[in-house]
């Protein structure tokens, strides 16, 4: 008998904790067991100091149901009082002992850390579904950076009580968490809470994944700004691409991550201002979608099938022939609009653009986008490459001779990726992995690395370049 | 000469309907460039003593790793450059937390009157790039990684302009 829920509905608590949300969540953990003729099912004792207990006479057969059974029938012996585990439902205005408002989310204590002056185990968790905003999380099976799913709080109160089981039972794994990853002991109550999404009916939690979102229409960054609004959505499928070989892929290496860091360092000088040209203008909002965006994520794929997929030059120009018949606004590309997307992108003022804001585009991207090596080589040479392609097509040349001129290429853009100070910075065992990586995901061939070992082993210590050049013979 | 990249708080005020408070904030960015900035509270702390209402927005300072449901990141708001916009941050007229103490049988709670506050101790962290969390893996806590985001913290101490009780 060992589970309660904290009351203090006469004292300072009144207002503040919700002991009657508690109830209610807890009886949808058991599956509304109100009992079936032999087993009483679920119910609660009257207030005894500021404490009401749980009391469970399981009749349901469901896992949700079977763990409350445990945690309110077993004495797990955490203190002499029989009292194992409290609930605190607490309001919108709840803070913990740094001050950390609990508002959308649950934490469970164990004995003896400063945020529990209690012997028992202690849950506090929010009641106010984040004061009416929600809480969104990873929905199983999508990619990082999404949180599409809600996270309703009898789930969090379910999460809670595994932490609280483990805690009482004396097993918890470690919490240690890096990044968005979720410690085991977390990996385990995630997975807990599935079980209680299934009886809910509510997807599958991404049990991998620890990080939410305040609310599910918001997005924890302004991810791909440009494309977000030229799509019209940040969940729109050509942002998911992107977001999906950036922190799926790119960003997961030490070299990547700095990239991005450079790249967003500059990419985010000018890129709200291109946001706010589209604001003004439709037509430019749709130039942009139809001659970057498009031939961007279209350009991405190629590369991945280059690189990573390893196609032939065969099979690289079919790829290119159905991407460009999957999409209007690559197949309908005249060679005019291939003229002004190039003249737009590399500042070329000889060439006319269509529109005036068309113009005042590409004198943006001339003084504040051009000048960056990253934005160069991760952006407008990628869709430099793809408009160059599609003017070979619509020149005639045959698939194979535009799958071989691409793959050439990319092998060349490849070498060209820029390099930063990070690389003096890894580890002999780090730039190894880099490495590694680089030879899995971006140069292909004995020759581009030869070419990228040359570049690197110009700028790093004696000691690593040693490296390089044994691995790739630069 | 490009004008340092600094969010500056200007006018603070403080407003109570009786149901909750509103906290206004006026953030101007005088750099050329979109400034990013928490536009959610991470803490609060309440001084009944110095009657001071701390509102922290951002991640220092607070406890690394807890067993809880969710890290939930902050939302952000963008400061467009030569330019400010008024944060608009609900507040709780009295904040609860559970009293300290030790080997109680039963949690107490207890309330700090924040309504009383004459005082605004504000902290907001900003960056010039949006916050994107941190994929690699056996890095840092996700905490940390908003802690590094931050490229500087805008501070505003002092009264309120307007209190109504």
């Amino acid at each position: 008998m060992t589970l309660f829920v904290a009351a203090d509905t006469s004292g300072a608590g009144l207002g503040n904790v919700f002991p009657m949300s508690a109830e209610v969540d807890l009886f949808s953990i058991s599956h509304q067991d109100l009992g079936d003729g032999v087993h009483k099912g679920f119910g609660e004792n009257p207030p005894d100091n500021n404490l009401i207990q749980v009391t469970y006479d399981r009749s349901d057969p469901g896992i949700p149901a079977t763990r409350l059974d445990t945690l309110v029938n077993t004495n797990f012996g955490v203190n002499v009082n029989d009292v194992d585990v409290i609930i605190v439902a607490a309001g919108a205005n709840f803070t913990l002992s740094d001050g950390t408002l609990t508002i959308g989310n649950g934490f469970t204590f164990p004995v003896g850390v400063t945020d529990n002056p209690t012997g028992s185990v202690l849950v506090v968790y929010d009641t106010s579904d984040n004061n009416g905003t929600g809480i969104c999380v990873r929905k199983e099976g999508d990619g990082a950076g999404t949180f599409s799913i809600e996270e309703p709080e009898n789930v969090i109160l379910y999460h809670e009580l595994s932490h609280a089981f483990h805690l009482a039972n004396g097993d918890p794994l470690s919490s240690v968490a890096s990044g968005c990853t979720a410690s085991p002991e977390e990996n385990r109550a995630e997975t807990d809470e599935n079980d209680m999404r299934d009886q809910l009916g509510l997807p599958h939690r991404d049990a991998t994944d620890h990080c939410g979102n305040p609310g599910c229409q918001s997005s924890v960054s302004s991810c791909c700004i440009i494309a977000s609004v030229a799509s019209g959505s940040i969940y729109s499928e050509t942002v998911k691409t992107l977001r999906n070989v950036r922190d799926g892929v790119l960003r997961c290496s030490e070299c990547g991550f700095d990239f991005f860091n450079h790249l967003y360092e500059d990419y985010y000088a000018f890129s709200p201002e291109v946001c706010r040209l589209m604001a003004r203008s439709p037509d430019l909002q749709e130039l942009i979608r139809a001659r970057f965006l498009v031939p961007l994520t279209t350009v991405l794929d190629l590369m991945q099938a280059h690189c990573i997929e390893q196609l032939s030059a065969e099979d690289l120009g079919l790829r290119f022939a159905s991407r460009v018949t999957e999409a209007p606004e690559l197949s309908r590309t005249s060679a005019s609009d291939i003229d002004v997307a190039l003249a737009i992108i590399g500042g070329d003022s000889a060439i006319e653009t269509s529109t005036a804001i068309a113009a005042e585009l590409g004198l943006l991207l001339r003084q504040r986008a051009s000048p960056s090596p990253y934005v160069q080589w991760a952006l407008m040479r990628p869709i430099a490459m793809i408009l160059e392609a599609l003017s070979w097509h619509l020149d005639g040349m045959t698939t194979r001779q535009i799958g071989s001129h691409l793959g050439m290429l990319f092998e060349d853009w490849a070498t060209q990726m820029p390099l930063s100070s990070v690389w003096n910075s890894l580890s002999k065992y780090s730039l190894n992995e880099e490495l590694g990586f680089l030879e899995r995901t971006l140069l292909r061939t004995t020759e581009s690395r030869r070419r990228f070992g040359q570049r690197l082993v110009e700028v790093l210590m004696a000691d690593r370049a040693v490296l390089v050049g044994e691995r790739w013979r630069g | 000469m490009a004008t340092k990249r600094e969010l500056k708080i200007g006018d603070v005020d403080l407003q109570d309907d009786a149901a909750k408070l509103t906290l206004r904030v006026s953030l101007q960015n005088q750099s050329g460039r979109t400034l990013h900035a928490y536009a959610t509270p991470r803490a609060l702390r309440y001084d009944p003593a110095t009657k001071t209402l701390e509102v922290q927005l951002s991640d220092r300072g607070l406890q690394q790793t807890r067993l809880g449901s969710i890290f939930l990141h902050p939302k952000f708001i963008a400061v467009d450059p030569n330019s400010a916009v008024t944060l608009e941050l609900p507040l709780p007229r009295v904040i609860a937390r559970i009293k300290p103490g030790q080997e109680e049988i039963a949690p107490v709670v207890e309330e700090l009157p924040a309504y009383e506050a004459n005082r605004i101790d504000l902290e907001i962290a900003y960056s010039g790039t949006p916050f994107y969390p941190d994929p690699r893996p056996g890095t840092k806590s996700p905490r940390q990684v908003l802690i590094d985001w931050a490229e500087g913290v805008a501070k505003y101490s002092g009264r309120p302009t307007e209190v109504k009780h």
